[in-house]
């Protein structure tokens, strides 16, 4: 194993582990969806922890998210993989509890250092929101207000946690832009969002999910929109801060050249559901589930040669998820006729390594 | 940036001269004749003439035009035909009490109808969205002069709760001015105030709306901020930008409405006074009168545009550029 924090100690005995057991009855039917625990050595108790985490939109009901457990390290970082459509927007979106609560159901729990965040009241999100747990999000070019100067937008997170006057939170606004490998911190704070580089403006905003040392960072595609080597530079940031703040990240990408750069483990997601989990090095090199085995044949290599074996169609929009059986029997090559009707269990198939699938590879 | 409030001006100058020209022309093409409306029974056909001649109303329009152009230049306004005092004197008069109402009409329009549509816009679809629909085509399709008598009547003289005109009681002084200028100042302003601030809270509204599904309220949102913080730092202030440009279109409809209510008032302001002198078509009156509220209506477009500049950081640039 390359990655001594991704090892799971406990495999199958995930179930009978303290912190699953009310969420496991020991039935046939529950225990399909038992969590595939990772346990992170060092850690007695996860970060983060989701225990058939649900989503469903409550005007008709469209399921979104299934029974989605995993549970995240202290200074971890997992990447959640998948093509668009997914879900692993509206996962992290619903994580930190930014989705409108009018539009949706949840079920399951969400426990973050041991409490379910499901049940807190608003006052106390808003105390933890931005503090503990920040989010990145995909568009640099949008994510900043046009009308505030940088330094104001910095700043601005941490007065809302912190109980400093305005010319402590600037210098603190400034060593967190500082600290984000900004070049000149103090012209940037007076400088307008219009007048960065979309490499810059995603430093600005890990500058401000990091301003408060949060113990997690959703990072929702960081890269997507930034060329090659602002990727990278991002990417180095990303891991010095861990280092740093001893911070973990949930890093969702659809791009696996950046989970193999940084990630210790990694969640497979498709149609609503985690399919696969693994350590990273383990589930790049022998993946099991079809899905991502499709996902890395489309990678391409830089040799140029042959064609680019696609998977064949397209995720299904949610209302179309096929959640009574496995989600991406449709598309799947393998797929045996009980794959379209019956949901596959999670086997553990060795060190650490999960896989929903009837026939994995 | 000064470049651009150069062109702004030049700009500003031109609209204006257009302004001087047409008044002076729609003035001459109406079909009365001043004279005849200063004439009394006792004058002689004499006196007529030499009324006439004193004004300038027997030279060709070409040089009547001329000779205002030049007057204008010189920074003379005329002498007013019906009470034979200079028109910048009367303007003069009447000039602060027409700010005094038009700003405070504006201002309080403008922070009714960014209140009332960030309301709308934060509860959008619900009774109260629709309530302030309601209530804002009310308002902008009334029509002054009805508004304004009706609570005339009601406040003025039913229940005699407030002036039914005039700027202030003479004698007062002090506090109790100040006081007695803003019970005068009560009703017109109300009126006007009424028939503007749907725009601006329609504006408002539709800005919000947009700038709700933004990422960078999403940001401010994921910082940990309470909704409504976020709502009035980065949705309202934002929203604003489009909500205040609109101030410069608005100016003209709200100068030609405070006409309409100066005169209902009797508030004597320059609308008050533009309605005194049509009835005695006291040419170089009105036409002072038009070119002071062109002018005022024009300072203030650029002044919105400043405002505009300030509001805008990206707008700042683009003019340095």
């Amino acid at each position: 194993m390359l990655n001594p924090l991704a090892l799971v100690s406990e495999g199958a005995d995930a179930c009978a582990d303290a912190h699953v057991a009310d969420a496991c009855v020991p039935d046939a039917h529950v225990a399909d969806t038992c969590v595939p625990a990772a346990h992170v050595p060092g850690t007695a108790a996860p970060l983060l922890e989701l225990r058939e985490y649900s989503l469903r939109l409550r005007r008709d009901g469209t399921g979104l998210l299934d029974k989605v457990s995993f549970r995240l390290g202290t200074g971890e970082i997992v990447g959640l993989i998948g093509e668009s459509g997914c879900g692993k927007t509206l996962l992290a979106l619903s994580l930190i509890r930014l989705l409108e609560p009018n539009l949706f159901t949840v079920a399951g729990q969400v426990f973050w250092r041991g409490e379910d965040i499901l049940a807190w009241p608003e006052k106390r999100l808003i105390s933890w929101r931005g503090k503990e747990l920040a989010m990145i999000f995909q568009e640099p070019m949008t994510s900043l207000n046009p009308v505030w100067r940088v330094g104001a937008q910095v700043a601005e997170a941490i007065r809302l946690h912190q109980p400093v006057g305005v010319k402590e939170a600037a210098s603190l606004a400034c060593q967190a832009l500082r600290q984000a490998a900004v070049a000149a911190p103090e012209r940037l704070m007076r400088q307008y969002p219009h007048e960065l580089s979309g490499g810059l403006r995603q430093r600005v905003m890990l500058a401000i999910a990091m301003a408060n040392r949060p113990r997690l960072i959703l990072a929702d595609e960081p890269t997507t929109a930034l060329d090659v080597s602002i990727q990278a530079q991002i990417l180095e940031l990303m891991l010095r801060l861990r280092e740093e703040t001893g911070a973990s990240f949930l890093l969702i990408t659809h791009d696996l050249a950046v989970v193999a750069e940084v990630c210790d483990r990694a969640l497979v997601m498709y149609a609503g559901r985690v399919v696969e989990a693994a350590a990273t090095r383990d589930l790049l090199d022998t993946p099991r589930h079809w899905y991502t085995r499709g996902l890395l044949a489309s990678l391409p290599g830089l040799d140029g040669e042959g064609r680019l074996p696609v998977i064949p169609g397209a995720v299904p929009a949610p209302a179309q998820y096929n959640w009574r059986g496995c989600g991406f029997a449709g598309r799947c090559r393998r797929a045996l006729p009980r794959c379209g009707r019956e949901p596959p269990p999670w086997s553990d198939v060795g060190a650490g390594h999960w896989v929903r699938c009837h026939a994995p590879a | 940036m000064a470049r651009y409030l150069l062109r702004r001006v030049l700009w500003g100058m031109l609209t204006l001269f257009l302004a001087v020209t047409l008044t002076f022309l729609i003035l001459r093409v109406m079909p009365s004749d001043p004279v005849s409306v200063m004439v009394d029974s006792r004058m002689t056909r004499g006196d007529i003439e030499a009324l006439t001649r004193e004004f300038g109303l027997d030279m060709p329009l070409t040089t009547q035009y001329a000779r205002y152009l030049a007057n204008l230049c010189r920074g003379q306004l005329g002498i007013s035909f019906a009470t034979r005092q200079p028109v910048s004197v009367l303007l003069a008069e009447r000039l602060p009490w027409t700010f005094l109402l038009n700003l405070s009409a504006l201002t309080l329009a403008l922070a009714l109808g960014v209140w009332l549509g960030q309301a709308a816009a934060k509860r959008r679809d619900t009774w109260l969205d629709w309530l302030i629909h309601l209530l804002a085509a009310l308002g902008g399709s009334i029509f002054v002069p009805s508004l304004g008598l009706a609570l005339l009547y009601l406040l003025g003289v039913k229940f005699p709760l407030l002036p039914i005109g005039g700027t202030h009681t003479p004698g007062v002084v002090g506090l109790a001015y100040a006081a007695d200028v803003a019970r005068h100042l009560l009703l017109p302003t109300a009126v006007l105030v009424l028939v503007t601030w749907p725009h601006y809270a329609l504006h408002m509204r539709a800005s919000l709306l947009e700038i709700l599904r933004a990422d960078y309220l999403r940001t401010a949102r994921s910082k940990g901020m309470r909704e409504s913080r976020a709502l009035w730092r980065h949705g309202v202030r934002n929203a604003l930008i489009p909500t205040v440009n609109i101030s410069g279109l608005l100016l003209g409809s709200l100068s030609g409405g405070s006409i309409l209510a100066e005169t209902i008032f009797s508030y004597p302001g320059v609308g008050r006074l533009i309605y005194e002198a049509v009835g005695r078509l006291d040419y170089p009156v009105l036409q002072g009168a038009f070119l002071t509220l062109a002018a005022i209506v024009i300072l203030l477009g650029i002044l919105t545009d400043l405002l505009y500049i300030c509001l805008e950081p990206r707008i700042r640039l683009g003019a340095e550029r």
